[in-house]
């Protein structure tokens, strides 16, 4: 399961760079479009929006993995042992079951919309393209929190709240990542190793 | 009615008790009402469909791009120039580097739009060096929190972009009136910093003793900095792009930048940076999307018009609306994160201040500075935990140095909320 969540944040991550990267070149060619070559292009503002919609769900999947999505702990955080992992159950049960509602739902909108053939207004593209990014997230979401539930459940059985740590990996530290991209970690270091010199 | 609405927010407030994520509470909420409120016949794709459509927009789209040049900013160099360029300004008088301090979250705020990175860029910066020179810890932890709220009120703001896209209130007058009531916070927090100064006689630096050369070296170094607000207000101001547009240029500067002139950064930086803004965007842009669904459902109830029905039989003014709303406001970003409070009240209150007069600007300021004040009171308070994750200090510690400048920073808010004139003095209507 390990090497499938893997290669799933590495799909993740190349759909989701991808859409940004796209996002990013689409509407500076519109800019210079606009102001310097001056040609009909109506194509990039749409490209953007739906790369965004991409990025979006998918940047969700993976904040709701990885424990980045913002939610308050402050009350869950004063609990221990198998209470506390009683209410994350509770917690994750309802992500699955909303995630599972919205996967079916979407389905059923992507159908009508297939039989309908609604296309986008500029680039004439099937509208269960863009929409489609719901049904790959949430089918995702539900597949991944799904797995994390039943470690959880799990570990409630075993009365073994270490046992479901590492089914999210933690966050990075936004401090340490800063202050090594400040440089500040090596002249910390370097001063730390001119001492010990 | 009174149903939905009971099930809408009594499920959503248990969801967020219970760790739901924020995104996930406001949606499944929407889901609950529909399942097991009788009186709405409608399908769960009602729902996907209304965040799709909270998504489907071109102003939004600001926001990831904001995201990821300020990430590319903090991590290119930029925070060592400011901080350089704001000391050699005011270095030399008693108590320079906590101005220094002030002035640097400014110019800080003025690139990143976000109040914890400008808390974390400038506390790793500055913080161990005061303390070591002398500064009473505590004061400096707590003046890093106040100042880092200058980040969504100097623009470009992304909480002012939400509030726009969400009113339909122009991003270049609510950039405007961010840039004079920021201006005005820098002032009131350089006037209490120099009370305390004084009164607690903090050092003087002998070394750093104003010269013109010092000033003019780190400004010249800070200028590609300093130009990025340049080419982000001068570009929606000239009418030469749109604000989202504007984000786009704001990207591609911080990159050459970052990559060609200050070469903090190498291109195996980019993808790593790219991915975390992708997250960090997503993390916001699913909350605007959940949310749409959230208050849409709220007006199709019929709650949102029977609000205003009872607000306008109050015969509140203006002013005293905006008070209460101020209050409001203020208790939810207590609890909530400041986006999350802006997209759930802003389409609920905001047809109310409509009907009542109020200046769509006026509004969205009290919503944008409200939403800062947020960031400083605990237990959702990120430029707290921000401040204590740079300093090692204990929450109580950095509330007791906050405390003076907090004083300050809501002095301002009161009164923007009952000087309206204030909001619109730069608007030309």
């Amino acid at each position: 399961m390990r090497t499938t969540l893997k290669w799933l944040q590495r799909a993740e991550n190349f759909i989701m760079g991808g859409a940004f990267i796209i996002m990013v070149a689409a509407l500076f060619i519109q800019v210079v479009n606009r102001n310097v070559t001056k040609l009909a292009l109506p194509w990039p503002e749409e490209v953007a929006v739906y790369s965004m919609i991409y990025l979006v769900l998918l940047g969700t999947e993976a904040g709701l993995r990885d424990g980045t999505q913002i939610q308050i702990t402050a009350i869950v955080d004063r609990f221990r042992g198998r209470v506390k992992l009683g209410i994350q159950i509770v917690a994750r049960l309802v992500v699955v079951a909303f995630s599972g509602a919205m996967a079916y739902a979407s389905f059923g909108v992507i159908a009508a919309q297939a039989q309908s053939g609604q296309t986008s207004p500029v680039l004439r593209l099937p509208m269960y393209v863009p929409f489609g990014a719901f049904l790959l997230a949430f089918t995702i979401i539900f597949l991944v929190q799904g797995y994390a539930l039943i470690v959880l459940v799990k570990a409630f059985i075993a009365n073994d709240p270490d046992a479901s740590v590492g089914v999210v990996p933690d966050s990075p530290d936004e401090v340490e990542e800063i202050t090594a991209a400040l440089g500040l970690n090596e002249t910390a270091d370097s001063e730390g190793a001119e001492e010990k010199r | 009615m009174s149903l939905t609405v009971f099930l809408m927010f009594g499920v959503f407030a248990l969801l967020l008790i219970i760790g739901v994520p924020i995104s996930i509470s406001l949606a499944s909420s929407v889901l609950a009402a529909i399942i097991f409120d009788p009186s709405i016949t409608l399908s769960f794709g009602v729902i996907a469909q209304r965040m799709y459509g909270g998504l489907e927009s071109t102003s939004i789209m600001a926001i990831p791009f904001f995201i990821l040049a300020g990430n590319m900013m903090t991590k290119g160099g930029i925070s060592r120039r400011l901080v350089d360029f704001a000391n050699s300004l005011i270095g030399g008088v008693r108590g320079g580097m906590g101005y220094a301090l002030i002035l640097a979250c400014a110019f800080f705020a003025a690139l990143s739009g976000s109040a914890p990175a400008t808390v974390i860029a400038i506390g790793v910066m500055l913080y161990n060096d005061m303390v070591r020179l002398g500064y009473p810890k505590e004061r400096v932890a707590g003046l890093l929190v106040v100042s880092g709220g200058l980040g969504p009120v100097i623009p470009p703001s992304i909480i002012m972009i939400v509030y726009a896209t969400i009113t339909n209130a122009s991003v270049g007058d609510m950039f405007k009136s961010g840039m004079l009531i920021g201006g005005l916070i820098v002032v009131v927090l350089l006037g209490v910093a120099a009370v305390f100064a004084k009164k607690e006689k903090w050092p003087k630096e002998e070394k750093g003793s104003f010269s013109m050369k010092k000033l003019g070296t780190s400004f010249v170094r800070a200028i590609p900095a300093i130009l990025l607000p340049v080419i982000i207000l001068g570009g929606i101001y000239s009418g030469l792009v749109t604000p989202t547009e504007s984000a786009v240029l704001a990207v591609v500067w911080a990159m050459l930048v970052s990559l060609f002139i200050y070469r903090d950064m190498k291109p195996k930086d980019l993808w790593p940076i790219i991915i975390d803004s992708a997250k960090s965007s997503a993390m916001i842009l699913f909350i605007i999307a959940s949310s749409t669904a959230f208050s849409w459902l709220f007006a199709y109830s019929g709650a949102s018009a029977a609000l205003v029905s009872a607000i306008n039989a109050m015969n509140l003014n203006a002013v005293m609306f905006a008070f209460i709303v101020a209050i409001v406001l203020l208790i939810f970003g207590t609890f909530l994160e400041g986006i999350a409070t802006a997209v759930l009240m802003v389409p609920i209150l905001w047809p109310v201040a409509q009907a009542l007069g109020m200046d769509v600007i006026h509004f969205g300021m009290i919503v944008s500075i409200s939403n800062v004040i947020g960031t400083m009171t605990p237990p959702v308070a990120v430029n707290f935990f921000a401040a204590a994750s740079v300093t090692k200090l204990k929450m109580g510690q950095i509330a007791k140095g906050q405390l003076p400048f907090f004083i300050g920073y809501v002095a301002v808010f009161l009164v923007v909320v009952f000087v309206p004139q204030l909001s619109t003095l730069l608007i030309s209507r």
